[in-house]
């Protein structure tokens, strides 16, 4: 399958639209056709208006969502987003409310035992064997994926090679560390080569060396034409890895695009600003919005704020106005936009939600 | 770390593994899986067989004089009364260790990786229980050495009816292990399908002819101990180790045993195959 790397915005498909409307683009309409032009059967995933409810709490809503095929994409939304409810109706292992989904080709509802056969997953947890040891698990996969036992053999070996864990391949799965275990998670999901890995926070809790390591593995994977989703909080890992990302809130697509062009929605710039009085902090934020190009948000009881502006000049106005108020802060520096500022400019409300577990 | 893109996944595209694995292979695979951590555990087995040591002990001792009381078998002692229903007791009491197992799988997501794979559901159900069944054998046979070697437990029948013995409990066995999958199911957490088994297994114990004869119990509870399918196994292995086997309680432990899997099997898949859906 070519690789399609989408470099265009484009909006949600679907009637739903987003909940906060964004500042629209010339190229939106173009891409918009470019996707749609692929049949739903040659894309890895599509979907359409793919709901899950349990009772009267929606955790995923209408979600339309297109992936075509040797693509990454980067699934990010803060704890409770409906991420992770997403990823296990296309893995098959959670049945939607309502609306479909085609993954390899294959619709989840009806066909779930061949979307199965094409599919790699790696949850939130590793799950791996912790009485067997890594060679151990990755036999037993490779067998149940259907393999002969030297031709499981011969891929357990490939992929302990792979994953740098042949040192410790023989050994007790409870002398791995964490950065081990997530490896050979992976490894698990690779065992019976899919065409599309669904990852599922792959890097959560791994210390930057270990998350780095992990990098280097999924970028080689796209790098053979595996299509990843990537489910994740860390805005600089979908940043670092995807080519496009799909932003979700409270179950809901609020934005979707490459990270570059998400970016560009904020502005070109993002202001830092510590004030000196937090008691002054709703006097700047009003003294300042006009100016900024999305509401701007700070952390609460902080006296940190974010205001994303056009660019560099517009710094002057902004300390005319806090100057002409008499608002004394202690720094002001300048950032170009991350994702984060993406997220908080969209949904108002920034990332780190770690209050509520995953639904 | 020393990755390069083509041993990862090196043949994307062209698939000569996927194929479905034979349900032989299936189960093998699993029911090893299984085995295998007893094997990496053994205080596992141990201290599952903890309980039933104490039990023999104390109970030999507790309810030695009652092998003097006019309900009891004449010319019986007491512990060749007791180990048959020991036997029994290990086994149902290992069974709660099927929910507790599955619970953990679900817990730490290997369920998920299982759903997630094309493998047939029913297959990680039955490897779950044939690999509990063993080990409750296991830990059976083990019983049976102790009583033998250390109790001063003997047969009192033939070869075939000491083997028979051993073997009764095996359908009871394998429903009851069946019943703790389809709790461990629908539990789904480790500490809570602990305290289920306890709460199964003690009424299944007690209220039933495994340490008094039934005729010995209060009215209320011989009735309780006479629906109790605990009861008929009891019977038909300790008939089978006093060398007097009883035919009735055999095939009624065997019919109870068949109905109470069959109802386990539906209910275990049905909520396998709908968990979390």
């Amino acid at each position: 399958m070519v690789k399609q790397a989408t470099s265009e915005w484009f909006l949600p498909r679907g009637g739903h639209s987003p909940a906060r409307a964004l500042p629209s683009e010339p190229i939106i309409r173009n891409s918009v056709a470019a996707e749609a032009s692929v049949p739903d059967a040659d894309l890895a995933v599509v979907t359409h208006g793919l709901t899950k409810s349990y009772g009267d709490v929606d955790a995923v809503i209408d979600v339309d969502m297109r992936i075509e095929r040797g693509a990454i994409v980067g699934l990010l939304g803060p704890n409770g987003s409906g991420k992770t409810t997403l990823i296990r109706m296309l893995s098959t292992l959670l049945r939607p409310t309502s609306g479909q989904a085609l993954v390899g080709g294959f619709d989840i509802s009806t066909d779930a035992a061949d979307v199965r056969r094409c599919i790699g997953l790696t949850g939130q947890f590793a799950a791996v064997d912790t009485f067997l040891s890594g060679r151990e698990n990755l036999r037993m996969i490779g067998r149940l994926a259907g393999m002969s036992s030297s031709q499981a053999s011969d891929r357990a070996d490939e992929l302990l090679w792979s994953f740098d864990l042949e040192d410790s391949a023989d050994r007790h799965l409870s002398t791995y560390s964490g950065g081990m275990r997530r490896r050979l998670d992976l490894a698990l999901s690779l065992t019976g080569r899919p065409d599309i890995v669904f990852l599922d926070e792959p890097t959560t809790g791994l210390d930057p060396r270990s998350r780095f390591a992990m990098w280097k593995v999924i970028e080689s994977l796209v790098a053979d034409g595996t299509t990843v989703l990537l489910c994740t909080q860390y805005l600089e890992e979908a940043d670092h890895l995807a080519q496009r990302v799909v932003i979700l809130d409270e179950g809901r697509v609020v934005a979707e695009g490459p990270p570059a062009n998400l970016r560009r929605q904020v502005g070109g710039i993002v202001v830092d600003l510590d004030l000196r009085d937090s008691a002054q902090r709703s006097d700047a934020v009003r003294i300042l919005a006009p100016t900024a190009t999305s509401p701007i948000v700070g952390e609460v009881d902080d006296c940190h704020l974010r205001i994303p502006v056009i660019d560099a000049e517009q710094l002057a106005d902004v300390v005319r106005l806090l100057d002409r108020a008499s608002i004394a802060f202690h720094a002001l520096s300048l950032h170009e936009p991350t994702l984060d500022d993406v997220f908080l400019a969209l949904t108002g409300h920034a990332t780190d939600h770690a209050d509520e577990t995953t639904t | 770390m020393t990755t390069t893109s083509n041993a990862a996944t090196e043949g994307v595209g062209d698939h000569p593994t996927r194929y479905h694995p034979s349900v032989v292979t299936e189960v093998l695979q699993l029911t090893g899986r299984n085995l295998r951590k007893i094997t990496h555990e053994p205080t596992l087995v141990f201290f599952s067989l903890a309980m039933p040591v104490i039990m023999l002990t104390l109970f030999g001792q507790v309810f030695k004089s009652i092998a003097d009381t006019p309900n009891f078998p004449s010319g019986v002692s007491y512990i060749d009364y007791l180990l048959p229903a020991i036997l029994c007791t290990t086994l149902v009491q290992s069974a709660t260790t099927s929910s507790t197992a599955i619970a953990t799988d679900l817990e730490s997501g290997m369920i998920d990786r299982f759903r997630s794979m094309p493998i047939r559901a029913w297959t990680v159900l039955l490897a779950r229980n044939l690999s509990d069944v063993a080990r409750g054998m296991t830990q059976t046979l083990i019983m049976l050495g102790l009583g033998l070697a250390v109790f001063g437990f003997r047969f009192h029948g033939n070869l075939v009816e000491a083997v028979a013995t051993v073997f009764v409990a095996v359908p009871l066995s394998f429903a009851m292990n069946w019943l703790f999958i389809w709790i461990g199911v629908l539990v789904k957490k480790p500490e809570t399908t602990q305290i289920a088994g306890m709460l199964v297994t003690f009424p299944l114990m007690f209220a039933s002819s495994a340490y008094v004869p039934i005729a010995s119990l209060p009215g209320w509870l011989q009735a309780v101990a006479k629906v109790n399918p605990l009861s008929y196994t009891v019977d038909a292995a300790r008939g089978f180790a006093l060398g007097s086997p009883s035919m009735g309680a055999l095939g009624k432990s065997v019919l109870i045993a068949a109905a109470l899997a069959v109802v386990s099997i539906v209910g275990a898949t049905s909520t396998y195959r709908r968990i979390d859906h």
